[in-house]
């Protein structure tokens, strides 16, 4: 036991002790709030300029109409949005129009202009011009302002009274209730439940990739720096292998309390409002216990495969080479995320939650969405746990032998013999 | 002590260690001779548990080696290595924890070796800082800081500087003088010649000469000898106590004879013979009785081999 926290220990402190630890603690929440709130804070920026503008009404007469709700329309300077330029239009014959508001545009005398045909009531078909057609806002806010204006127009013409509009339009909407084991009901919205859980399942994820990929590289730089045999003149390669993952697993969880102290700072000085934090109470306790085991058990699973890979290999390429269908298993639960939440009791989804290496992401899944079966969940922990526990002793085996071969690569042939050799 | 038994190692079709019996002897300085390739390393790899052998048994006091004895061994593999970006006193640190030392104490003693070594304003700095010769220091410091009573160090002078060879034999021979038991590997055999209390040659996997080195060395010399004369050559050519007679330079032959106790006649009768102008008995270099014992044993000299 000394021995595995002699190799921990030194695991832990050497990466801990690094600046690049440090760093990457402020960084990656740092660019995770930009990714998130950047583009938020975008959308509400108001853009600056007001645009000059022209309805051009070939006799549907809803020009007035939409004149008068974009005219309702202001910067945050108080500043009109629109200006309409309708006198550019004074000595302009019909034929020559269409050639001359294109080269108005190209002028930038006008930034758009909207023809309503003499038939837009009776079609709906309306023509947008301008030198940026990608404005979202502006073009839904013309699309809707036409779509009231015509259907009260078409209620004038059917002798209805438009004012009635307003009185029957409704939008229906749904309030989702989750019925849980138990009789207990949750009245969370699939966003928030959706959200909650896929930043759950990439913590699960990257967790596994970061340092399942760091476990194999420690590996192999002891290896090249010719480290090992000293290490195993004073242990065997089970000590020496556990120490490794439990050092390196320690950093993650180091780094996962700090992020959790962060955030607990942040919304304690205010920095995150508690209601965005209420997002993430979505999430019953007894599925955080569950993502809580799923860590443990996922990131001990692939970690004894990717120690084995760096065991195998000699240089960072092969060892890439090898990790790539550990990496392919653990993408699988990812590509199928949006069916397991659509499916998530098809035999497809229970199988994606009982195949171990699919299993830690997948039925952490489920037990989000849906209700899963107590026993698929029990079976799910059993295989998980039978399968670490093979996968440690096979690479326990590989690490023995390929920890000393610093020449040459340890095949796949060659590694499955020293497996099945105890 | 160590006792090998049958120790038998196989690496796919070649046999690197052959059915091997030895018993080391306590207090004293053992050479574990051979050319590359011999199966030196590999032995050693098994005394110290890093390989497993495939027959045989390793044990000391009739029980196998564990975990505890094995605190007590102090082993300096044939390649070095330290952890680059470490502190240098970390990693002393590091490698007493690995003997079982508590962290406190491995710091200690590691302030005390750098003191020793000189090094000790490096102690915050690290390895990589180091030149390569402070590197190989801090690597004996890390094999000996928790004073075992047995060291084995692998081809401990390939790649060392003149200095630090002079002082790794100083280290070896104050090990020595405290009464511990030191194995050591070389295919360098001058180097065995100087610091031997024992010696085990092994070639080609076979362990093909034991005992104590001036033993060995007597009973090789017996009947080798060196002339300077001048005079007819089928003298002794001719002379069928004479086993073998070889010119070497400057005038010198060396005669090996059948018996050693024809020397004292076959001079008489020579000397009546030839001019002799310079007479000894010599005792034969230890490249010489491996090359021989090899030779004999109808081996083939791999003194070219890879390494083991």
């Amino acid at each position: 036991m000394n021995k595995i926290m002699a190799v921990m220990l030194r695991e832990y402190l050497e990466r801990v002790k690094r600046k690049s630890f440090f760093i990457g603690l402020i960084l990656v929440p740092l660019f995770m709030s930009v990714v998130i709130l950047l583009p938020l804070w975008l959308s509400n920026v108001e853009e600056e300029a007001a645009s000059n503008c022209l309805v051009i009404d070939e006799g549907c007469g809803l020009k007035a109409g939409l004149e008068n709700r974009l005219a309702a329309d202001s910067l945050a300077t108080g500043e009109l949005r629109y200006r309409f330029q309708d006198p550019l239009m004074s000595n302009i014959s019909a034929e020559g129009r269409d050639e001359a508001l294109a080269g108005m545009l190209e002028e930038e005398i006008l930034d758009w202009y909207v023809i309503l045909p003499a038939d837009l009531v009776a079609h709906g078909d309306a023509e947008y011009h301008g030198r940026i057609v990608s404005n979202f806002t502006q073009l839904d806010f013309i699309e809707g302002s036409l779509t009231e204006l015509i259907r009260a127009e078409r209620m004038r013409n059917l002798e209805l009274d438009p004012s009635l509009l307003e009185e029957i339009s409704v939008r229906a909407s749904l309030r989702t209730i989750q019925h849980k084991k138990g009789g207990a009901t949750s009245e969370a919205g699939f966003e928030s439940l959706y959200f909650a859980t896929l930043t759950l399942v990439m913590i699960l994820y990257m967790t596994i990739l970061v340092f399942g990929s760091m476990i194999q590289r420690s590996i192999l730089e002891d290896k090249n720096q010719h480290v090992t045999e000293v290490v195993l003149s004073s242990m065997n390669s089970t000590q020496f292998f556990t120490g490794k993952i439990l050092g390196i697993g320690a950093v993650g969880l180091t780094q996962y309390l700090a992020w959790m102290l962060m955030v607990a700072g942040a919304v304690m000085f205010g920095l995150i409002s508690s209601a965005q934090m209420q997002s993430l109470t979505v999430l019953q306790p007894g599925v955080l216990a569950a993502f809580v085991i799923f860590y443990v058990l996922g990131f001990l699973l692939y970690a004894g495969l990717f120690a084995a890979v760096g065991a195998m290999s000699t240089t960072d390429q092969e060892a890439q080479q090898m990790m790539q269908p550990i990496v392919m298993l653990l993408v699988v639960p990812l590509v199928a995320m949006i069916y397991i939440f659509q499916n998530p009791d098809s035999a497809v989804s229970v199988g994606l939650s009982l195949f171990p290496f699919t299993s830690p992401l997948s039925m952490f899944m489920r037990l989000n969405i849906s209700a899963p079966p107590v026993w698929q969940l029990l079976l799910s922990y059993a295989i998980l746990i039978v399968t670490t526990a093979l996968i440690y002793v096979a690479s326990g085996r590989i690490f023995r032998v390929g920890i000393l071969m610093t020449g040459k690569k340890l095949s796949l042939v060659e590694a499955w013999r020293w497996v099945r050799q105890p | 002590m160590i006792e090998l038994q049958g120790v038998t190692k196989r690496y796919e079709s070649t046999v690197a260690v052959n059915g091997i019996d030895y018993s080391f002897q306590p207090g004293k300085v053992t050479g574990f001779l051979g050319p590359n390739g011999a199966g030196k390393s590999t032995t050693i790899r098994m005394i110290m548990n890093i390989i497993a052998p495939d027959t045989g048994s390793i044990t000391a006091g009739g029980r196998p080696l564990d975990e505890a004895f094995r605190n007590r061994l102090g082993y300096l593999p044939e390649e070095r290595g330290l952890y680059k970006k470490m502190k240098v006193i970390d990693h002393l640190a590091f490698f007493g924890t690995l003997k079982g030392l508590s962290r406190a104490e491995s710091r200690k003693r590691g302030m005390r070796w750098l003191q020793t070594l000189g090094l000790d304003d490096r102690a915050q700095g690290k390895v990589e800082d180091l030149s390569k010769g402070m590197q190989q220091k801090i690597q004996f410091a890390g094999t000996l800081m928790h004073e075992p009573e047995l060291v084995l160090l692998d081809e401990p002078f390939s790649g060392l500087d003149p200095i630090n060879t002079e002082a790794l034999r100083e280290i070896m021979l104050s090990l020595k003088e405290e009464g511990r038991t030191v194995i050591f590997s070389t295919h360098m055999m001058d180097q065995a010649e100087q610091l031997c209390d024992e010696i085990a040659l092994i070639n080609d996997g076979d362990l093909v000469l034991q005992g104590q080195l001036g033993e060995v060395r007597r009973s090789f010399g017996r009947g080798h000898l060196r002339m300077r004369y001048s005079g007819d050559d089928s003298v002794l050519s001719g002379d069928s106590r004479v086993d073998r007679f070889k010119a070497v330079d400057d005038g010198m032959v060396e005669l090996k004879m059948n018996d050693e106790s024809a020397v004292p006649g076959a001079l008489r009768d020579w000397s009546a013979k030839l001019d002799i102008t310079h007479f000894e008995v010599i005792v034969p270099s230890l490249h010489n009785i491996f090359v021989q014992t090899v030779l004999a044993a109808g081996g083939e000299l791999n003194l070219e081999g890879g390494a083991a």
